[in-house]
């Protein structure tokens, strides 16, 4: 078992840590999942980071951002906080749920806990809700194997209609698949596919597209109108409320500004710790 | 029908149903914590105040305060 672990840490040689070094990059990469999953650990493994704070546009939560090199393609990795959902109105959960809305990652990587397959399955249906550039880091299988619990993953990928790879993260096990698979979905290379069973109803489908054609008028620069209008028809104040102010446009503004580079991250950083003193 | 604060400390029972009269936001938070119909529920312990009370649901503990938790109903078993 331990020498397969080292044989596996050792093939990695395609990938390059990056630690700090974010800019330039080729590709973004979103790290999304329920709270004590690993994703830190998957975080600090691929970017050799210890987990760095930096700011969100307007706001002063900390996220981790990092760097890594795979077969001379940079990736940037952006931890979000871990949320059972994106749908209340915890900040945490709005930071995740602005992030895959208006910073559109180029893959969102979904860690979930093998362990609690069901739990984790909630936060994975409503990201696919927004997004199928997804990868599913099913985590923590060693956990799984000693309480007996068995996973068809290749049923579940077929459900899920995007890559699932199971991943033992604190040894690094499996991460090779899951370079692969990120880089293959950034890259297009795959065929994902939206599984039905996370299409919206059928009677839906007429009042979900005026809302759209509305939306396309009225704010063109949206992205994700689909989801945007099945919240306003669920009733969702807080989106109501941030739609019709302009915070939505305000944020999708922010996201799309040009990258700040490292010294300026640093300086903003730098600034922020000095009023905490 | 009987309510979750009904449930003994340290006994199991199978979720029912949650109140009509629980909507939106404070729906959508019990089922993003995986308390809905079929899903199975313990009473781990009870506060000292009796106020709130943490369940295990799902491989996980939260904590629910007793206006929550009398609007989630049990199968009878």
């Amino acid at each position: 078992m331990s020498t397969d672990i080292k044989t596996e840490s050792f093939k990695r040689k395609q990938l390059k840590k990056l630690g700090l070094k974010f800019d330039n990059w080729d590709y973004m990469v979103a790290l999304a999942g329920n709270p004590n999953t690993g994703k830190s650990t998957v975080f600090n493994a691929l970017t050799g980071l210890r987990q760095h704070t930096g700011n969100w546009p307007g706001k002063t939560v900390s996220r981790a951002e990092g760097a890594f090199d795979y077969k001379n393609n940079r990736f940037k990795l952006v931890d979000l906080p871990g949320t059972y959902s994106l749908l209340s109105t915890s900040e945490d959960e709005e930071i995740a749920r602005n992030f895959i809305l208006f910073g559109q990652p180029d893959v969102t990587v979904i860690v979930v806990d093998a362990t609690r397959l069901e739990r984790n399955l909630n936060l994975t249906l409503q990201i696919l809700e927004i997004t199928n550039k997804v990868v599913i880091c099913l985590n923590l299988m060693d956990e799984a194997k000693r309480k007996g619990i068995e996973i068809d993953i290749t049923a579940l990928s077929e459900e899920l209609g995007v890559p699932v790879i199971d991943t033992v993260a604190r040894y690094e096990k499996g991460f090779d698949e899951l370079l692969s698979s990120i880089h293959e979905v950034a890259a297009g290379n795959t065929n994902i596919e939206t599984s039905p069973d996370i299409e919206i109803p059928k009677e839906l489908k007429i009042p979900v597209n005026d809302l759209v054609k509305d939306m396309e008028e009225l704010y063109p620069e949206l992205p994700n109108k689909k989801w945007l209008a099945i919240r306003l028809l669920e009733g969702d104040k807080r989106i109501e409320e941030a739609l019709c102010s302009g915070e939505l446009l305000d944020l999708n503004k922010s996201f799309n500004q040009p990258h700040l580079n490292l010294d300026e991250e640093l300086k903003l950083l730098n600034s922020t710790e000095a009023n905490h003193d | 029908m009987s309510p979750l604060t009904n449930l003994e400390e340290g006994k199991s029972s199978t979720i029912k149903e949650i109140d009509n009269n629980m909507q939106r936001a404070e729906r959508r938070r019990l089922l993003d914590l995986g308390i809905y119909p079929g899903v199975s529920i313990r009473n781990c312990f009870n506060s000292a105040s009796g106020g709130s009370k943490a369940y295990e649901v799902l491989g996980t503990v939260i904590a629910l305060r007793k206006e929550q938790a009398e609007k989630i109903y049990l199968r009878e078993s």
